[in-house]
């Protein structure tokens, strides 16, 4: 559920004023939409509860307060939200800067020009109604408009079928000694009027003819503690409907129409909220609250950034230990290979590793040679092969580094059988052989480089 | 108290500062990211060339240790092991002596055969390459004899590493 205008709270209590009495109704939010019970007149039980913090609303009578559809010349929403208190100051009787307003609705009409619906009253009849309200032990938080609320209600308790549709409808509130008007069609605020007591019909015919056509279906819904006097209600229901015929009906639980109406909007969110306590009559609930959002906000910004600072922080702190271990591997490979610290970086501590290596390398190579060469082997397994083959040698040559054998063989491919021994050894061997001879024997020159 | 009405205003700016702080950090900390990763593959490179000169040193190091175990002790001389293959007798024994790093020789004995049985000189050659400390043959030169089957002029050239 869209929250209202006291969007934290969770239970209201709605005080409206008829006559000399009150009717209080508190309203709770649930889980399945709103609940409401209503207070007698005697029980002083909410009292303790607004002490505990559950905040009270209440609204404006009709005849302390105005309503004006305020036409601006202005196609785009932001223009005429700026001159709409110029072109309200001119409209108004009294001083814009001696009133409080509110523009709840602001919307285009056929011409495309923005058209805005603005509700208020004078700042005295504002603190004449905190008085009232006082009188009971009664500091509202929200103070709605009656006109607005009784409205939006009976959009509520009677929506339209058809939402475009533009039927009109008339919402009476009959008060103890008081009466309301509220004239619109479909969804749309025509006016909102107080009724004289004095022939109350004649008076809500005439305010419906000024905005009715003859002939219109007009949807009637009553509502108030003054439809319990049926001596009252009856008649003026009846000349209302002859006068303009069409649907009527009696609001349920008629007598906290009002109060379920201001309570409902303080809890939900409504198309055309109100609050006349603004400026120097603004609860100081309101501006509590909004200390409480700019600290909340305040510390959400700083918990943000100190996890930002801290996740940053350990990135770089993690980047910064794997260079170190990284470097410290370095330096310490370069320094075991070369034999003493090397203090250099990059390629200058690799070309000062390489150099000491190679260095190492040539110290070592007689090492190397003198453990890893092993010509006797090849001899040994050399002899065996050649006299197996009845090959006839008449030179070897056989050092670390080249080999050269030449001799006689039997057959062309008898010198062949040699190969092997000698490529296993790591050598690069080549076999050449000339013509056979006289003897029919084949000369054969095998040669090679070394082992490395 | 004369400050409260700061104290919103302060804690909100506050807290816009070092989230723009934390933000920005974190911002920094993407971009650099990576510059440090082309700095680790760097270093990773480095690290990889220099294992690649252990194990091109690594042989020869073995070579090294092997060769201080191996010639731990004292060493046969050669015409001391000549003696034991009489009638075969050299022409001619050279000993050279080359000094290397770390204190050690290489002491290089030229042993020269003239029309001798091969099989035999192959028998001296493997004596002398075999045993406890053993020479090593580092070069072997066979000329056949033309009259002498299995006879032939033989030079060989025995190699040794010795500390003293």
């Amino acid at each position: 559920m869209k929250r209202g205008t006291i969007p934290w709270a969770r239970s209201v209590y709605s005080v409206i004023m008829d006559g000399d009495s009150s009717i209080t109704v508190r309203a709770t939010r649930t889980h399945s939409g709103m609940r409401f019970d209503t207070l007698r007149n005697d029980d002083d039980t909410f009292r303790a509860d607004m002490d505990s913090g559950i905040p009270t609303c209440s609204c404006l009578s009709t005849r302390r307060s105005f309503s004006r559809w305020v036409q601006t010349p202005f196609a785009q929403r932001k223009k005429a939200l700026r001159v709409l208190p110029t072109l309200l100051d001119i409209e108004l009787p009294f001083a814009l800067e001696d009133c409080i307003y509110e523009c709840s609705s602001i919307d285009r009409d056929p011409s495309g020009r923005f058209k805005g619906l603005v509700t208020g009253a004078r700042t005295s009849d504002i603190t004449t109604a905190l008085e009232n309200l006082s009188s009971l032990g009664v500091a509202p938080t929200v103070l709605d408009h009656e006109g607005l609320a009784l409205w939006a209600e009976a959009l509520q308790e009677r929506p339209p079928t058809n939402p475009d549709n533009a039927a009109p409808r008339a919402v009476v509130y009959l008060g103890s000694s008081e009466g309301r008007l509220v004239i619109g069609r479909g969804t749309k605020i025509l006016g909102i009027h107080a009724i004289r007591s004095t022939d109350p019909a004649t008076h809500i015919v005439q305010l419906m003819h000024s905005n009715i056509s003859e002939g219109e279906q007009v949807s009637w819904l009553f509502a108030g503690p003054g439809t319990d006097d049926r001596e009252r209600y009856e008649p003026l229901r009846a000349k209302l409907i002859d006068a303009f015929p069409g649907g009527s009906h009696t609001a349920s639980d008629s007598t906290t129409f009002l109060a379920r109406a201001v309570a409902r909007r303080a809890l939900a969110h409504s198309a055309l909220p109100c609050n006349l306590l603004s400026g120097p009559f603004e609860h100081p609930l309101f501006a509590q609250r909004r200390h409480t959002k700019l600290l909340s906000a305040a510390a959400t910004f700083l918990l943000a950034g100190l996890v930002l600072i801290a996740a940053a922080a350990s990135r770089n702190a993690q980047h910064a230990n794997h260079e170190q271990e990284l470097n410290k591997v370095l330096r310490e490979t370069a320094s075991q290979l070369a034999g003493y610290p090397i203090l250099a970086k990059g390629d200058d501590a690799y070309d000062m590793t390489q150099r000491e290596v190679e260095n190492q390398i040539q110290a070592l190579e007689p090492f190397a040679q003198h453990m890893n060469a092993n010509i006797s082997a090849t001899l040994q397994a050399l002899l065996p092969k050649m006299a197996a083959a009845q090959l006839q040698i008449d030179e070897i040559h056989l050092s670390d580094d080249d080999l050269s054998l030449r001799g006689t063989a039997p057959e062309w491919k008898t010198p062949e059988a040699l190969l092997p021994i000698l490529k296993a050894q790591g050598r690069q061997v080549e076999l050449s052989r000339d013509d056979a001879r006289d003897d029919g024997t084949i000369p054969f020159t095998i040669s090679s480089g070394g082992t490395r | 108290m004369k400050y409260a009405r700061f104290i919103t205003p302060v804690a909100l700016g506050i807290g816009i500062v070092v989230l723009l702080s934390g933000m920005a950090l974190c911002t920094a900390t993407i971009r650099r990211t990576p510059l440090v990763r082309a700095r680790m593959e760097s270093k990773l490179r480095d690290l990889n060339r220099l294992k690649g000169l252990e194990q091109r040193l690594t042989p020869y190091q073995q070579a090294y240790a092997q060769a201080e175990s191996a010639t731990a002790g004292s060493t046969v001389p050669i015409t001391s092991a000549l003696k034991k293959f009489a009638p075969l007798k050299a022409e001619d024994v050279r000993t050279e002596s080359e000094a290397l790093n770390d204190n050690w020789q290489r002491i290089r004995t030229t042993v020269a055969f003239n029309e001798s049985a091969i099989r035999d000189i192959m028998a001296f050659v493997d004596d002398v390459t075999t045993g406890p400390i053993p020479w090593r043959l580092a070069r072997c030169d066979i000329r056949a004899s033309s009259q002498s089957p299995g006879h032939g002029h033989v030079t060989v050239q025995f190699e040794q590493l010795r500390r003293p």
